[in-house]
């Protein structure tokens, strides 16, 4: 399969690895506006180098493109994939609002394209884990999801200082997708933000309460502001607790499953890429995970687990919680 | 030497019982309870009606131990004697009986303390001290957690049956102990669920707090998870600040630290004489309670948890309840 990369920025780094990790995927062009990261995309992957996305779809027969540029510029460049007949993964978030999110499922779906979004926390090894772990302990009515660290964020994405929506859409995100993944979808939420860092515009704390359909109830909480040594950035801390049985997911990698009076530990840490740097396996891993996941259901047509479609359910949640935290009230959110 | 009633000699009573008697400069005179073969301690003259104890014993203060039904009309009876007193939580099942209560001791000028003992836990102290070195800074975050899967039902049947479970019962700690950390909160928002199909309250509850400092606190509990070892009766707490974080975990670990330092401690409290283990952190947050209440009797201080401090954690215990049933933020 033939595809590009457009967009060769901070994290488009890790996609322009894991290509080359993806059996049966030949990384054609790489294309950004800048033309020094465009060369230097090329450098790496041996791809051909563009500036210009239409050039680039003009002289290239594309498959997919993968888009890892920020989210104002997903829209167009969807429209100019789904003219090219290329489908596409794209980066989260998604769009800056559901109507932007709706717009780019619509003009995917009347172009036959096929789009994924890039919502890698679901393909981190140790939340497969827990996933698969999860038949063990009956039926789960609780979970506590945390992501909290003092890794600056800012230095690497400048630009997340001077964003309104800060936290929850930047990495709030990907643990309200882990809530929908472990527990099923929402009936409601109720967030709480802080502006807690000093310099930017945004919430860099936020703290929500999700009621699920089914019954259970999950604690989800994000920051960019703990103070703490050792600091467990990039890694979701998780417990589940069902009729039959709790699993906590642990620093490093432990999986306990308290089930009969038992505990069992398991190690779930992920399976390193040659090219990752240790702090960042975690996550690196993942970017292979999903993009091998693009492909796998490129090829057998099956359902992408973070489809468009599906991913407009967790952005849903985003704005609800934005919503209540505004309101001081829960918010159901609405697709 | 000062003299002490009990009232209510059931499951708790014999901590407050034993802890009376390992403590100095008191003595339990007198105890009461409605069932004759309850109402026996060591040396103390029995009753099993109040009023009668009351008009017949010369006394300091009296400690009330009974369930929540019986508090206002023994809080009254013993502000009618001029009587300092010390209620067990739940206080009240309302504002209005709280606040009468209250009202009764504050027009005959008794002292009322509430035994609300979790904040008298030394684990939990050592983390007020932390907050009060300012070595974690100013604190923007805090979950205080309570799951557990002990049975609490064999020796104490009637919770199985209380409409209002773990809020009433032990979430009520919780939320105390959160005003005690950082401060009065401004908003709650609660969901409770009931998973123990035996219990006919609620047994898991997930309740978020806004403080008037602009911290926020995560408070959760339950009575249905499973757990080994069982953590229970520890309460687990992170609170992070703007220099650092403090986190308390099972097995009375305390850890301080910020980017590049940490230190630890252990934090397990000491086995009362007449305690034993998972209880003594229970069992000295008691004994430590009484002794701030005597430490008040003599200096004239007001108690920490006193009558009219409790109205706001009640006010909480109380919104909670509604924001779970209508599904609001209060």
């Amino acid at each position: 399969m033939r595809g590009a990369v457009i967009g060769c920025g901070f994290f488009a780094q890790n996609h322009l690895q894991a290509w080359g990790d993806v059996e049966g995927v030949d990384l054609a062009a790489v294309c950004d506006l800048d033309p020094a990261k465009a060369e230097a995309a090329a450098a790496l992957t041996g791809a051909e180098p563009y500036t210009d996305v239409d050039m680039m779809l003009a002289d290239q027969r594309l498959d997919f493109v993968d888009l890892a540029t920020t989210m104002e510029t997903h829209e167009a460049l969807v429209e100019k994939a789904a003219r090219a007949g290329a489908h596409v993964i794209c980066q989260k978030p998604f769009a800056p609002d559901i109507a932007g999110v709706k717009r780019i499922l619509a003009t995917a779906e009347a172009a036959g394209i096929r789009i994924m979004v890039h919502e890698n926390f679901r393909f981190q090894t140790p939340l497969i884990e827990l996933k698969q772990a999860m038949g063990a302990i009956g039926e789960p009515f609780f979970a506590h999801i945390a992501w909290r660290t003092g890794y600056d964020v800012v230095a690497g994405q400048p630009y997340l200082a001077e964003v309104e929506r800060f936290i929850i859409l930047d990495l709030g995100i990907h643990v309200l997708d882990v809530a929908r993944f472990l527990l099923g979808d929402v009936r409601d939420i109720y967030a709480r933000t802080q502006k807690t860092m000093p310099g930017a515009r945004g919430e860099a704390q936020a703290t929500m309460s999700l009621a699920h359909r089914s019954g259970a109830v999950s604690a989800v909480t994000c920051t960019y502001t703990n103070r703490i040594d050792p600091d467990p950035f990039p890694q979701t801390l998780i417990e589940v607790e069902g009729t039959a049985g709790t699993l906590h997911l642990q620093r490093d990698f432990r999986l306990e499953l308290h089930r009969q009076g038992k505990v069992e530990i398991r190690e779930v840490a992920p399976k390193v890429p040659s090219w990752a740097d240790p702090q960042w396996a975690l996550v690196q891993e993942s970017v292979l995970n999903t993009q091998a996941h693009f492909i796998d259901c490129l090829r057998s047509g099956n359902e992408f687990q973070t489809s468009g479609r599906d991913n407009l359910q967790t952005f849903a949640l985003v704005e609800a919680a934005y919503a209540s935290a505004s309101s001081g009230q829960p918010v159901v959110p609405e697709a | 030497m000062l003299k002490g009633a009990v009232i209510g000699c059931g499951f708790f009573a014999a901590n407050h019982l034993a802890a009376w008697q390992l403590l100095d400069g008191v003595e339990i005179v007198a105890v009461c309870d409605r069932d004759p073969a309850k109402a026996r301690w060591n040396g103390a003259r029995s009753y099993t009606d109040a009023a009668e104890m009351l008009a017949a014993e010369v006394l300091d203060f009296v400690d009330i131990v009974t369930t929540v039904e019986s508090h206002r009309p023994l809080v009254e009876l013993a502000a009618s004697h001029r009587l300092p007193v010390i209620c067990q939580k739940p206080f009240a099942l309302d504002r209005a009986d709280a606040a009468a209560m209250v009202a009764a001791c504050a027009e005959t000028g008794v002292p009322l303390m509430v035994h609300e003992n979790f904040r008298w836990q030394s684990p939990l102290m050592a983390i007020k001290d932390v907050l009060a070195a300012g070595e974690i800074g100013d604190p923007t975050y805090a979950r205080l957690q309570f799951r557990h899967s002990h049975d609490i039902y064999t020796r104490q049947p009637y919770l199985k049956t209380e409409p209002r479970l773990a809020i009433q019962d032990l979430g009520i700690h919780l939320l105390d102990v959160a005003r005690y950390f950082l401060g009065e909160a401004t908003r709650v928002h609660c969901r409770s669920q009931r998973i123990n199909r035996e219990v006919r309250g609620e047994d898991c509850v997930t309740i978020v707090l806004d403080h008037e400092s602009g911290a926020v606190s995560l408070v959760d509990f339950s009575f249905a998870t499973r757990l080994q070892p069982d953590p229970f009766p520890q309460t687990l707490v992170r609170i992070e600040g703007t220099e650092g974080t403090v986190e308390l975990f099972q097995g009375y670990r305390l850890r301080v630290s910020g980017p590049g330092w940490q230190r630890e401690a252990d934090v397990e409290p000491e086995v009362p004489a007449f305690g034993a283990k998972p209880w003594h952190n229970i069992q000295e947050s008691v004994v430590n309670i009484q002794r701030h209440w005597l430490d008040c009797l003599t200096s004239g201080r007001e108690p920490a948890t006193s009558g009219a401090d409790n109205l706001e954690t009640l006010d909480l215990v109380f919104k909670a309840y509604e924001s779970a049933e209508t599904g609001r933020a209060l």
